[in-house]
């Protein structure tokens, strides 16, 4: 059978099996005009790929090994975040819970609505018999300070503790010609807010816990709660008797 | 971990760049435009890369070849397609062969430059264009062209000898045309 144009192709390409090139080739032998017809098909192809420019572009070169490297980023990003997932949430989640933990145990801003909940929940762990020698130290300098020519104030007893924020406290039973006073001091808060000002003096903050009203002044670093059933005006007079250091 | 993939990156970086004339010559010639055609590379690159995992080893040419003209088919020739003016059915591929003038190829050709071949090559219409391209400059197997175009190996049998058949048109015509051979030389008597 007389191959067809497809078969020179393919003979020229190399893409016959033996025994179909043996077949063509047969046919070649005898057949002039199909051996012109191989031959020119053989020079085209030699042609053309002599001829065919071979085209550089290293510009496209640079831009792609430039996209490859944007790719591997984008990988290692990808990569970190996937394999890390349950530990960045954890670690984002235990950072909230310890970050909740500091804020509530060490923060130095309280708001008014804490101050009820840290006095309440005081629990003295030792009576004033307990002292050590730095805390009656410490008594006896707040009192000293103190105004006693006008209406002295007694202390009746005191405790050592601490709220359920595990912030260490005092809690001193006060009394003067007035009655009973509770004047708790708080350690570690610079600030409390949300209390209503009291007067002109900013520093002397109150409230009202049921009957009692309760003033708050920071010093040093302590708050200072004094709890009495009197009116605000008479307690941040007592309050400045007893931190005269203050005005 | 990170070293494998640095070690994957630079493997093919070493490969893609020993094959990076043949990827963007192949990208040019079937775009016919350069700045399509850098497109095209570089996505065929980036696809390449993403797949290289997949890649079995054999002829990364074949391989990256393959991409570049499927994304050409599937992206790029779609907003192009049109008539395919001057091209021929691939059934007529199968008739006898028949003596289609006897110019001596020595007229045909040693005249000619790179610049006339692309020239020419560029003319034939696309499905032919992209078989005896990727047969006669890349040399890749009819099975490969056929996985590259994707079409049946028979396809690509008839595509390149019809492509070729055109191509020699096109070079008569330019030789024609500058006086490298005369119409009388175009009888084949």
């Amino acid at each position: 059978m007389k191959p067809t144009l497809e078969d020179l192709h393919s003979l020229a390409d190399g893409e016959l099996s033996p025994a179909e090139s043996q077949d063509v080739i047969r046919e070649l032998n005898s057949d002039a005009g199909l051996t012109a017809e191989y031959q020119r098909v053989l020079r085209l192809k030699q042609f053309v790929l002599q001829h065919a420019e071979v085209l550089q572009n290293e510009d496209a070169w640079r831009v792609s090994v430039a996209r490859l490297t944007e790719i591997d980023r984008t990988r290692r990003v990808d990569s970190f975040v996937t394999r890390n997932a349950w530990g960045l949430c954890g670690v984002i989640f235990a950072s909230l819970v310890v970050g909740g933990m500091l804020q509530r145990n060490s923060a130095s801003n309280v708001s008014g609505n804490e101050v009820a909940r840290m006095m309440s929940s005081f629990t003295p762990d030792r009576s004033s018999i307990a002292f050590t020698p730095d805390e009656r130290k410490y008594v006896q300098g707040l009192f000293n300070q103190a105004d006693k020519s006008v209406n002295s104030i007694t202390l009746e007893r005191f405790y050592v503790g601490s709220n359920d924020d595990g912030r260490r406290m005092r809690r001193y039973f006060l009394r003067d010609g007035g009655g009973r006073m509770v004047l708790d001091v708080v350690e570690g808060v610079r600030s409390i807010e949300g209390m209503t000002v009291h007067g002109e003096d900013p520093r002397y903050k109150s409230g009202n816990m049921g009957q009692a009203t309760t003033i708050a002044w920071v010093k040093d670093g302590s708050a200072l709660l004094l709890t009495a059933e009197r009116d605000p005006s008479s307690l941040v007079e007592i309050a400045k008797r007893i931190c005269p250091g203050d005005e | 971990m990170l070293f494998g993939r640095r070690d994957k990156r630079d493997a093919f970086e070493r490969q893609a760049e020993r094959v990076f004339p043949s990827i963007y010559g192949t990208a040019l010639r079937l775009c016919r435009s350069r700045e399509e055609a850098e497109d095209l590379v570089q996505e065929a690159m980036v696809r390449a890369y993403e797949a290289y995992d997949r890649f079995d080893g054999s002829n990364f040419k074949a391989w990256i070849l393959r991409i570049v003209t499927n994304l050409y088919i599937n992206r790029y020739r779609q907003r192009q397609r049109g008539p395919q003016l001057g091209s021929l059915d691939d059934e007529n591929a199968s008739e006898p062969v028949g003596l289609e003038g006897e110019i001596p190829d020595r007229l045909l050709f040693d005249e000619a430059l790179g610049t006339e071949v692309e020239a020419a090559l560029a003319r034939v219409p696309d499905d032919f264009r992209t078989a005896v391209l990727l047969s006669d400059i890349e040399g890749l197997s009819y099975q490969e062209i056929a996985d590259a175009t994707q079409v049946p190996i028979g396809t690509v049998r008839s595509r390149i000898a019809r492509g070729r058949a055109l191509l020699r048109k096109e070079l008569e015509t330019y030789a024609l045309k500058e006086g490298l051979i005369k119409v009388s030389d175009l009888d084949p008597g």
